[in-house]
């Protein structure tokens, strides 16, 4: 592949790539340092990609991999849910929206990590089951059991249902999303 | 961007679970709107500005690689 088109082709991703390590690390500091390890590693190893094969998939793989050897090496733990930064919410200035962001954030910090990062692939980033199965190195099958389970248990708390089974909630006031889903206001 | 898995996604996909996992109510109604919600939170972040320290790191690390491949 033509170096141009491999600097085009990250550059492109640059920006899907930043959210994604933000959503990964909740710390914007430490997302910062792996968007740049994963950019100069990507470009160190842009000769072991293969033309016609998924570059987001290869790319987040890096990134993911990055993250993985970062908390190896610093012994860092993901951010407490309580510090979450306010830029994570969507739309600032509107309330609800912003509640309603915040509490989806909360109850996807409570879900186990590999269920978080299905979540964060999938129903974030947009990836397909794929991709996602190659950034994370394991089957289709296994993607779309954890989303399952990752959905089940972000309605559990989200809906209050995992309040009712004691399963731990923080007993905040919740919005009820399927009624504003139906009402179209996201 | 596109979801490339709606078509591929139902409550069918939970078929083979564990049967304690099927019994877990599934909403529709609820995914629909979770992953809205979870997209529109990543477009957010993906929509402020990569930092501006990389875009100049791999500028130069794109000039030398240039230089490196002129000299070639």
């Amino acid at each position: 592949m033509a170096t141009n088109e491999f600097h085009d082709m990250l550059l492109q991703h640059l920006p899907r790539l930043q959210a994604y390590a933000i959503m990964l690390t909740r710390d914007r500091a430490l997302a910062d340092d792996l968007l740049q390890e994963t950019s100069v590693r990507a470009l160190r190893a842009q000769s072991q990609f293969t033309m016609g094969t998924n570059f987001t998939a290869w790319i987040y793989k890096i990134l993911r991999n990055e993250y993985i050897s970062s908390l190896r090496r610093k012994k860092r733990q993901p951010m407490p849910i309580e510090d979450m930064p306010a830029e994570f919410l969507a739309r600032k200035g509107e309330q609800e929206n912003d509640v309603l962001s915040r509490e989806v954030i909360q109850a996807m910090n409570k879900l186990q990590q590999g269920q978080r990062e299905v979540l964060i692939l999938i129903c974030a980033s947009g990836l397909s089951y794929e991709e996602a199965a190659e950034t994370l190195g394991c089957s289709v099958g296994t993607i779309k059991s954890r989303l399952w389970r990752a959905r089940a248990r972000m309605a559990a708390f989200i809906m209050g249902e995992d309040k009712k089974s004691g399963g731990g909630d923080d007993g905040g006031p919740m919005l009820e999303p399927a009624r504003e889903a139906a009402s179209g206001n996201y | 961007m596109t979801d490339k898995n709606s078509s591929k996604r139902s409550p069918a996909d939970s078929k083979d679970l564990p049967h304690r996992e099927s019994k877990a109510r599934i909403n529709p109604a609820f995914d629909d709107w979770l992953e809205k919600k979870l997209h529109n939170i990543f477009d957010t972040v993906a929509m402020e500005p990569v930092p501006k320290d990389l875009l100049k790191l791999l500028e130069k690390l794109d000039e030398a690689d240039e230089k490196k491949n002129e000299k070639a």
